[in-house]
């Protein structure tokens, strides 16, 4: 069990090191390797072995989290490649990306004084999504040809695609709580 | 978080917000974004013949600190020239707004939309 320490994220659920991952099959693994190193299986194995199997299991979620989520997986791989992005305070970006991103917000902002603002969401999320989609392609192409820096400003514009998505979610959410009342 | 009463300002009563057409000769477009919290900041200068910033806007889609660093940014270059407007730190937009620690990274957009746009008009003239 205190092997697990000592491998990265992917080889913690035994996958390929790679951004193209199968979510589903991800879930799998994580309930299974869950249970294998719950700490209720240690109770009665000793002191430091359940002390063990808490420490495990806290990295075995962490790995989970990492993993599953797009942005983060990107990010881990590129550390994981030697790219130190935790201290970035790069503010320079492609001018077009944020151009884009200026009509994007400008939209999900003015979403309310539609006519009807959850189908504008739905149009925008729509549109988010698949540029979320294309960059992620093209991150994972440019991670596999080990372009590094290319697929970290990929990784940079999939953050804000990511935002885009959650920001929509939130507005979303607020209307259905005002329409319920 | 509470805002200070500056940010608070700035962010009700935002000065400056607008734009102006990126392919006048005498202006100067800086954009810039900060992944980590997906702020996006667009300042404009338009600086006369004798080199002095006559105007500026932006507009900044994000938090409160970002918006009200853009804001205050806008009013402290108007009537400076490019190299005094440069020689501006993102440690005095926080000082003035009592940024947090947090939130001093919302200054540093301030600043490098600023040097971005000084750096845009130098390309164009």
């Amino acid at each position: 069990m205190s092997d697990l320490f000592s491998k990265n994220y992917f080889e913690i659920f035994n996958i390929p090191v790679s951004f193209d991952l199968d979510n589903a099959q991800l879930s799998v693994l994580y309930r299974e390797l869950q249970k294998e190193v719950h700490p209720d299986k240690f109770v009665n194995a000793g002191e430091q072995q359940s002390r063990l199997a808490v420490q495990v299991t806290s990295l075995v979620n962490q790995a989970f989290e990492t993993l599953k989520s797009p942005v983060n997986r990107a990010h881990y791989l590129l550390k994981l490649a030697g790219l130190d992005i935790d201290h970035e305070q790069d503010t320079t970006m492609d001018p077009m990306f944020l151009m884009e991103q200026m009509e994007l917000r400008e939209e999900i902002e003015s979403v309310r004084s539609k006519a009807d603002p959850l189908d504008e969401i739905d149009r925008l999320m729509k549109q988010v999504k698949k540029m979320l989609a294309d960059v992620m392609q093209s991150y994972s192409s440019a991670y596999e040809k080990e372009k590094y820096s290319e697929a970290h400003e990929w990784s940079r514009k999939m953050q804000f695609l990511n935002k885009n998505t959650q920001e929509l979610d939130d507005i979303a959410v607020a209307i259905e709580d005002e329409l319920l009342g | 978080m509470a805002y200070s009463e500056k940010v608070l300002d700035h962010y009700e009563n935002p000065r400056n917000v607008g734009s102006f057409d990126k392919d006048e000769k005498g202006v100067g477009t800086g954009m810039v974004g900060a992944p980590a919290c997906g702020d996006v900041m667009r300042l404009q200068i338009k600086v006369g013949d004798d080199g002095v910033i006559e105007d500026a806007v932006f507009k900044t889609y994000g938090c409160g600190s970002a918006i009200a660093s853009s804001s205050l940014l806008t009013e402290w270059v108007k009537g400076k020239t490019l190299d005094e407007a440069k020689a501006i730190k993102n440690q005095d937009i926080a000082d003035e707004l009592a940024l947090p620690p947090v939130k001093v990274h919302c200054s540093v957009l301030a600043e490098d939309a600023i040097k971005s746009a000084i750096k845009d008009y130098q390309s164009k003239n």
